[in-house]
């Protein structure tokens, strides 16, 4: 469908440095102008297809077309899409908890700039608080650190030689 | 819904699968776990085991069993583990972060231990020395495979590029996010996910940031924490970098975040900035949720492409990275190919294959049993293969019933796969079968491309010798068409035919690069007929037939177009096809009776498929063989053994087969022009038709006996077993 927020026209106004405007990708189509926003081919993974010694002709019995992978890639994001009941959703608080805390980094809350929190406080600090809702964000002391599969730290000394880690 | 009878699906007692992890803590190797945990069932078990606590955890999957080892002797318990999955029906362990000292631990035990690596050199503690003496170890880039390579690693290495789930977002989930961190919602933001440390280059992010300002108006937010050792002073580097730039008005650091990819709706862009990386989990969710992303080019970065992902040079220049990330806004975006690829089932493979001692046991893995050429070659095979211990598996539903029954009959154990068409559903079972049966050899013999690649993949690191029975170059092109699926699944065609033991063709023509020096030809053998035939003389009226499926490839129009024209000359000249159309080809059917037309059924005469069809040829006066990608065609070799003059085009082995002018006719096209005049003179030429006939006979007879085939494939498999063999005695 059209997309609801730029009509189609994959562009919103965005206003910036209080007199100027320019235009900027729809964040919810994406770009694209419909919602939600179309998916490409897929690489080749599909079913093996039907097929015999010698008869590589082109009278399959299945089509694959682009259209035909957009819409089960499509169809596959809503199936595998979490039941909303579980998801982890903003404006809900978190699942780990730790909502409400007060921004602890400078002047932030008197001047309304972006939060920062303080990942060293004593309990394990969170964003300020929110009206409509509360994201739980969860700051790690370095010295009771367990992992984040970056290996380059030591745990009560023994797993200190852990090979690797990624970037989370 | 077809009513064939089809081979009764393989039993398989999924085993529990068991990984071990160090902790689950809120990094990209833990979200890989549990990512695939979650995915992989119910179709697998899972059994995790976490060595120790973490404050701050991913949420276990539910149905996934865990074993927490914290305040526990963990080596002795791992020990323990270790000794129960040795005695179970799974001895894997898939080990991610865990020591060497741990992974012995599990050895002790008596499990199979395959670590996993998950960063480039830089973030490595053991070196690779550590990983000496194990059999696999998987890295999760081509990158970090390479810099295990260079640093003396010697075992085989399988790369698993984790591809996120596709995942849906509430619908404020940007006004959301960005109200909690204080952004205005109609700014542009760009992220960063990932926890503070010293190898992300914050800091440079930071400096980045007041760069772009300099254009635009934009905000940046740190998703992550701080940890390890270098933490605090990482954290504290990015805050100086923020005084120093003046930007705190443009900076959210949030912290940590449980589930960090639900903020990614909330950027206009992904920001990463890392000196290295094995791969990035943070900009594969992006980049499969449709947030372009601009990176550093170290490690797996852009392993998997997408045209929205932007790599940048880590050390150039603020301008650089300022317009790629500028580009970058203004990108439309778009979903990368690999979007919704369920690589995740790379790791259940992984788990599934293990070692196999030597065993001279064949595993032959096909396609479907249809009424086709390769079918019958394998099920005369079969039933001739008296030395060798072996069952088939089939990973297609058949249309016919023939050789199923005939395998049946013969009491042969055959199977299907998997009732999906799913090739993952089918390496896994074949994988499965292969190490619980410990079978020695598997043998490809007309199979999808997608699942040899996958099951070579797999069985790369075992002893488990690997046979391709390939028709020739259709073959070899089929495979090359896969190229995009064996890039994503890293596992490409030339690792294939690296890995296979033996290629095999049906008749003499050239091999890719790779397995050249391992190419056996073994050409289709049948076994002599019930029925020879004793006279050439024409009896009634002429009877030309093809024996042989209803389908495009064997150009049956062409052929009914000839007779047309051959009736000028003959008119009483009679076409009589033997063999029955698949449903997918009714369209080609209609098209073989409509090329017939009035002569449907007066001279030209559609007979359906049957059983008995070879011991009918002798009733005939000639054979025509029209086709393209041939291998080894059984239908002439069968009218050859009968006596019956032949007539085919020079097309994959007919010109093995048909020697012009002596052993049959050969056509250099397969027009009704050029066929027609060959059967006309055939028809009229009695002398010559018997000539040609019996000499072709000789030919089937002493190049093409079941007799011959029967023993190169068991010198073949023999041969097989006793090399392996002698690998694990030298190993």
């Amino acid at each position: 469908m059209i997309c609801p927020e730029c009509n189609g026209a994959g562009r919103v106004r965005k206003r910036f440095l209080i007199f100027f405007e320019r235009w900027k990708r729809c964040p919810t189509c994406l770009g694209s102008g419909e919602y939600p926003p179309p998916v490409a081919d897929r690489v080749g993974y599909r079913p093996a297809r039907w097929r015999d010694d010698d008869d590589g002709d082109t009278w399959a019995a299945r089509g694959y077309g682009a259209g035909a992978i957009a819409s089960r890639l499509q169809e596959s994001r809503e199936q595998e899409a979490p039941p909303r009941d579980d998801a982890f959703e903003v404006g809900t608080g978190g699942r780990s908890g730790g909502a409400g805390a007060t921004a602890s980094w400078g002047d932030a809350a008197s001047d309304n700039a972006p939060v920062i929190v303080d990942p060293f406080a004593g309990d394990a600090s969170a964003v300020s608080g929110v009206a409509g809702g509360a994201i739980a964000a969860e700051a790690v002391d370095a010295a009771d650190s367990g992992s984040s599969s970056d290996g380059s730290f030591a745990d009560g000394g023994d797993s200190s030689s852990v090979d690797s880690g990624t970037s989370y | 819904m077809s009513t064939v009878a089809q081979p009764p699906l393989v039993g398989i007692d999924a085993p529990e699968l068991t990984v071990a992890i160090a902790s689950l803590a809120l990094g990209g190797a833990e979200r890989i776990v549990l990512d695939w945990a979650a995915r992989v069932q119910p179709a697998w078990r899972v059994h995790v085991i976490v060595l120790r606590d973490h404050a701050h955890e991913w949420p276990v999957p539910p149905g996934v069993r865990l074993t927490r080892l914290t305040g526990t002797d963990v080596p002795v318990a791992l020990m323990d583990i270790g000794r129960r999955i040795a005695h179970s029906d799974s001895p894997v362990c898939v080990c991610h972060l865990l020591t060497s000292a741990e992974r012995a631990a599990l050895c002790e035990g008596g499990a199979f231990v395959v670590p996993v690596v998950h960063n480039a050199r830089e973030g490595w503690i053991e070196d690779a020395a550590a990983l000496a003496g194990t059999s696999q170890v998987i890295a999760v880039s081509n990158a970090a495979a390479a810099d295990l390579r260079r640093h003396g690693c010697d075992a085989t290495i399988s790369v698993i590029r984790h591809i996120p789930k596709l995942r849906r977002f509430a619908r404020d989930a940007r006004v959301t996010w960005r109200r909690a961190w204080r952004i205005p919602a109609d700014a542009t933001l760009v992220g960063m996910i990932g926890a503070v440390k010293p190898q992300k280059n914050y800091p440079f992010a930071v400096r980045l940031l007041r760069r772009l300002l300099d254009n635009r108006d934009v905000y940046l937010t740190i998703v992550g924490g701080p940890v390890g050792r270098h933490g605090r002073e990482a954290w504290s580097a990015v805050l100086d970098a923020m005084t120093e730039t003046g930007v705190r008005g443009r900076l959210a650091m949030p912290g940590f975040i449980a589930d960090a990819a639900a903020s990614l709706p909330a950027f206009d862009v992904l920001l990463n900035t890392s000196h290295y990386e094995g791969t990035s989990i943070a900009s594969l969710e992006a980049l499969v949720n449709g947030v372009p992303v601009v990176a550093s080019r170290v490690g797996g970065q852009g392993e998997l492409g997408s045209d929205g992902l932007t790599l940048v040079d880590k050390n150039a220049p603020l301008g650089e990275w300022a317009s790629a990330v500028s580009a970058a806004l203004e990108m439309r975006p778009s979903y990368p190919a690999w979007a919704g690829f369920p690589s995740f089932r790379l790791w259940t493979l992984a788990q599934l294959a293990r070692p196999t001692p030597r065993n001279d046991r064949v595993l032959f893995v096909t396609a479907n049993l249809n009424a086709g050429g390769a079918q019958r070659s394998l099920v005369n095979l079969a039933a001739a293969l008296r030395a060798v211990r072996f069952e088939i598996a089939v990973t297609g539903d058949s249309t016919a019933e023939y050789f199923f029954d005939a395998l049946r009959t013969s009491g042969i154990n055959v199977y299907r796969t998997a009732a999906s068409r799913d090739p993952f559903d089918h390496a896994e079972r074949i994988v499965a079968r292969v190490c619980a049966e410990q079978i020695g050899t598997v043998c490809f013999w007309n199979v999808d491309p997608k699942i040899k690649l996958l099951v070579t993949k797999a069985l790369d690191f075992t002893n488990v010798a690997l046979v391709d029975v390939s028709p020739g170059p259709s073959s070899f092109d089929e495979m090359r068409r896969t190229a995009e699926f064996g890039r994503t699944i890293a596992f490409a065609e030339r690792d294939f035919y690296q890995r296979l033991d033996r290629t095999v063709l049906k008749y003499d023509t050239p091999a890719p690069r790779g397995c050249a020096d391992k190419i056996s030809v073994i050409p289709n053998g049948v076994p002599p007929p019930a029925r020879v035939k004793a006279s050439y003389d024409i009896a009634a009226v002429p009877r030309v037939v093809v024996n042989g499926r209803i389908a495009p490839t064997k150009f049956l129009v062409e052929v009914v177009n000839a007779m047309a024209i051959v009736r000028r000359a003959i008119p009483t000249a009679e076409l009589h096809l033997l063999g029955g159309a698949e449903p997918r080809h009714a369209d080609y059917a209609a098209a073989v009776r409509a090329a017939a037309g009035e002569d449907l059924d007066r001279t030209v005469f559609l007979h359906g498929a049957s059983g008995d069809s070879v011991d009918r040829l002798a009733d005939f006066d000639l054979l025509v063989v029209l086709g393209r990608d041939q291998g080894s065609p059984n239908a002439l070799l069968e009218a050859m053994a009968a006596g019956l003059p032949c007539i085919a085009n020079d097309d994959g082995g007919t010109g093995e087969q048909i020697r012009h002018e002596d052993t049959g006719l050969l056509l250099q096209d397969r027009t009704a022009e050029t066929l027609a005049p060959a059967i006309v003179r055939l028809l009229s030429d009695r002398t010559l038709a018997g000539r040609l006939g019996c000499a072709g006979r000789m030919h089937a007879l002493r190049s093409f006996s079941m007799d011959e085939m029967v023993a190169r494939y068991t010198t073949l498999f023999g041969s097989l077993a006793r090399a392996r063999s002698s690998e694990e005695v030298t190993a």
